[in-house]
């Protein structure tokens, strides 16, 4: 009985621990990120990395997952005689949830996971030492390039994951399954509203910082050797993927409230 | 007169989860001296390096920089008294993503204003010290391990520093690249006129570039003074480290 209260003690401290570390951790990659923006030659490569290489996986992705749900919709309306609303699900379920929740989670195992690894491999290699032993702040060199790549990208990746996935949707449901285009576009633009569009790029500024921020923090704080650094890569996307999904749901009620109590015809009056 | 230390350990403890690693180290390194730390593996004496530069902080004792403590720096001030200081780690650690200009012009482009010309002018100067003119464009996988630290050193000494720290610059290398590394070593430190200080285990390290050594076992100093003296001690513990005994150890 006291060995469990002391293991759950040991567990909690260390999760306080953790948790102080990380926010240090990211208060000095914000207060850099602020006062100290990359150099060109340090930033093109990682966001060449983060945006344009990430480009046709979140593509390929979203246009599947746009063509499953219409197949997936139409079914399930089609016993309700509702199947012109397909357009429309698809359409709000891309923008507000499966857009910038998959682009997210592909960002963290394809960009993520590199991140770590590579940042796990340099501090097991002591180029991390050799930078602070040169007067060079590594959070500003490392990890404020990284941070700001997966900020500023992870959102315009989901637009593109967004349209693809709407579009992917529309061939669907038009050339397979007898849909008029007409009322793919009519019913979307009907229900779809321009704060979906936003509160999905919101989430995914958001989703963006997370994994940048744990993908970054796991790789400094990587053990060392191979197991080590392959540990933290693990970790990073684990991490990540339960960070993306829970946040989300705050997230989601979060917008809400703001949608309510600032943007619907009713609170502006 | 008594000489004034250019960098001062006093009475350093460290310990990383809860094993300790530095037991009470104190030690001085002189101005224009080259100092060689030896010792087993495991003894603390790339712990002992990390702390000359701040890169670890004692949990007890000081470690003095021309008479400033180095924990009482303010963050804000520690770039450039690192700038003051060159440091070549065991692996190099050049960075892989730069290729070898890049990482001898890096401490140039951190801390200088010099124009791309200037720094260019200066890395092939720094390059051709260490024999390696004209393999800028070269990435750091293409190099050899003699290589890595031939360029570790060009970059170390970049800024033209008061101080160069090495660990174990001649580990894993064969003996003639580990002389050729000795000499470097020992070119720098005329043409810069540096205070040197190696961490090896390597005796005709030692031999070559040593003017003082010290002698780490267990987390303490168990022997300080010169190459010649350390050859004629009768320490035990000395004596098996430099014959390479193995007794009493299995």
């Amino acid at each position: 009985m006291i060995n469990v209260a002391a293991s759950i003690g040991r567990g909690t401290i260390e999760a306080v621990r953790g948790l102080g570390r990380i926010s240090l951790f990211a208060g000095d990659m914000i207060r850099w990120s602020f006062t100290s923006l990359p150099s060109r030659r340090t930033a093109a490569p990682v966001f060449f990395e983060v945006g344009v290489s990430s480009l046709p996986v979140v593509l390929v992705t979203g246009t599947f997952i746009g063509m499953v749900l219409a197949v997936q919709m139409y079914t399930q309306l089609a016993k309700l005689s509702a199947q012109n609303a397909v357009g429309m699900i698809i359409n709000v379920s891309m923008v507000k949830e499966l857009g910038p929740v998959l682009a997210a989670v592909i960002l963290a195992g394809r960009v993520g996971g590199a991140m770590t690894a590579e940042l796990g491999t340099m501090r097991v290699t002591e180029q991390i030492d050799a930078l602070d032993a040169m007067g060079a702040n590594p959070i500003r060199h490392l990890v404020v390039p990284r941070f700001l790549a997966t900020l500023l990208l992870t959102p315009i990746l989901t637009v593109f994951s967004d349209a693809i996935g709407v579009l992917g949707g529309w061939i669907v449901s038009t050339q397979t399954l007898g849909i008029e285009s007409f009322y793919y576009w009519d019913e979307s633009t009907r229900m779809v509203r321009a704060w979906d569009v936003w509160a999905g790029i919101i989430k995914s500024v958001f989703f963006g910082g997370l994994i940048g921020l744990i993908a970054c923090y796991k790789g400094f704080h990587s053990k060392p050797g191979a197991e080590g650094v392959g540990r933290a890569t693990t970790a990073a996307f684990v991490t990540t993927f339960v960070a993306i999904l829970v946040s989300n749901f705050f997230l989601a009620v979060l917008l809400r409230h703001i949608y309510n109590l600032f943007v619907s015809p009713s609170a502006v009056g | 007169m008594e000489r004034k230390s250019l960098i001062r350990l006093e009475d350093v403890e460290k310990a990383y989860n809860g094993a300790a690693v530095l037991r009470g180290v104190t030690l001085d390194v002189y101005p224009g001296e080259t100092l060689c730390v030896i010792g087993g593996s495991g003894c603390g004496k790339t712990v002992t390096l990390k702390h000359m530069i701040g890169l670890e902080r004692p949990d007890a004792g000081r470690v003095m920089f021309d008479g400033r403590d180095l924990s009482a720096v303010p963050t804000k001030e520690m770039p450039k008294l690192r700038a003051r200081f060159g440091m070549v780690f065991q692996g190099g650690a050049l960075f892989d993503s730069l290729d070898v200009g890049e990482n001898v012009a890096f401490p140039l482009r951190e801390h200088t204003h010099y124009s791309d010309a200037d720094v260019r002018a200066r890395v092939a100067e720094k390059l051709k010290l260490v024999g390696l003119a004209g393999i800028e464009s070269k990435m750091p996988a293409e190099l050899s391990g003699g290589m890595r630290k031939r360029v570790a050193l060009a970059r170390a000494i970049a800024l033209d520093p008061e101080v160069v720290l090495y660990d174990e610059p001649t580990t894993g290398l064969d003996p003639i690249t580990a002389d050729v590394i000795n000499e470097l070593i020992v070119r720098a430190e005329r043409a810069l006129h540096t205070t040197s200080v190696v961490v090896t285990h390597d005796m005709a390290s030692v031999d070559k570039v040593a003017d003082r050594v010290v002698m780490l076992h267990e987390g303490r100093v168990v022997f300080e003074g010169t190459s010649d003296e350390i050859r004629a001690s009768q320490d035990p513990v000395v004596r098996r480290f430099i014959e390479g005994r193995s007794e009493g150890i299995l």
